[in-house]
């Protein structure tokens, strides 16, 4: 367990937040998140909401460039067809993808599942905050074999990150073991 | 590899997803303009006036929105953006005189530009007195005074196009310095 720990410890040593930017705090939990579950719990990171991104995102990203290098080559009388429906395309795409960040995806900030002897587990995390506040609320929700647990921790992202905005991992860690470890 | 020395310590699903950030960010600013030439039916629905010829109503870096919708007639007193076939700057002046040939639907256009003494017949091709429904871009239908000065000096001074790019990455990289520390 403890070179587990210690993995995870040195995956998120430069982990560094801009002080008072929640954004920061959010790509950093995230990322320590991801971290913490593959190298302490062992569970393997389901990336299927960044593959349908970066599907959706790439694909509409070609479209664009093939439709603009065919406008470029094309006089426009002739081309118009086509641009009509890469664009309406485009925009499709995006709207698709905006939609599944909004409605599947909402605030999951990591999925993973692994095989523990016979029991097949599975794990959603999600991470809310509201706009101006410190308090982040990080949801956990464990399916073991189909049955469904879900625990909860809300605390101030202030007792994670050091007075010079480095993240203090041990703090996280244990935070996170307390509340997976919780008895309801 | 080139990748690791760009974007230091991630994976490559981050460096996919940053780079996919930048390409939406490019690729939706083009889709939008393509998307207003169609809905225009005008290959560059949004130009800039170079030239006094309009004066009083457009001045030098007056940005003029176009349209050139097909069930829309031509008439005397349009402002039209047209371009002499086999010459390339497009010109926005007025519509003084249109003849149709009631036979062939075929319409003949004389064009002046407001402060002008004479009309454009100089400005067409050698033998042409008219110009057809084919070589205008698209009407005039409103404009936004001054915006366009900034595309005006970026070409009259293309020194200050590279000094832009250069301040600009000098901020991106500032950013990066400053996550690091």
């Amino acid at each position: 367990m403890e070179e587990k720990k210690n993995a995870f410890y040195n995956s998120v040593k430069d982990l560094k937040i801009k002080k008072y930017s929640n954004v920061d705090v959010q790509y950093a939990i995230e990322n320590a998140v991801g971290k913490l579950f593959t190298k302490v719990y062992g569970y393997t990171e389901d990336f299927k909401h960044s593959n349908v991104y970066l599907f959706l995102g790439y694909t509409a990203s070609i479209i664009a460039g093939a439709a603009s290098l065919y406008s470029y080559l094309t006089p426009f009388e002739n081309c118009k067809g086509i641009l009509a429906v890469s664009v309406s395309l485009y925009f499709i795409l995006c709207g698709l993808l905006t939609l599944y960040v909004k409605f599947v995806k909402k605030d999951e900030i990591f999925n993973g599942n692994k095989q523990d002897e016979k029991v097949k587990k599975s794990i959603v995390v999600s991470f809310k905050n509201k706009k101006y506040s410190d308090n982040v609320e990080i949801n956990i929700e464990l399916n073991e074999n189909n049955k469904v647990t879900k625990k909860s921790l809300m605390k101030s992202y202030g007792s994670w990150f050091d007075e010079e905005g480095n993240f203090v991992a041990s703090a996280f860690l244990k935070d996170i073991d307390a509340v997976l470890n919780k008895k309801d | 590899m080139l990748i690791e020395s760009l974007f230091p310590g991630k994976t490559y699903r981050e460096v996919a997803h940053q780079i996919l950030n930048i390409l939406m960010v490019a690729a939706s600013a083009i889709m939008m303009w393509k998307g207003l030439g169609i809905l225009t039916n005008v290959e560059s629905p949004i130009v800039v006036v170079l030239s006094e010829s309009m004066e009083p109503a457009f001045s030098r870096g007056d940005l003029i929105f176009l349209s050139n919708f097909k069930n829309e007639p031509f008439v005397a007193g349009d402002i039209v953006v047209y371009k002499i076939e086999g010459k390339d700057i497009p010109i926005i002046h007025r519509i003084l005189k249109i003849h149709k040939d009631d036979a062939s639907g075929e319409e003949f256009i004389l064009t002046k530009g407001d402060n002008n003494n004479v009309d454009d017949r100089a400005l067409y091709n050698k033998n042409q007195l008219w110009i057809k429904k084919s070589e205008i871009v698209g009407k005039a239908k409103g404009y936004l005074p001054y915006i366009g000065y900034f595309t005006i000096i970026m070409s009259d001074y293309p020194k200050l196009k590279y000094i832009m790019l250069a301040i600009m990455a000098l901020m991106m990289l500032n950013e990066k310095e400053e996550k690091k520390n």
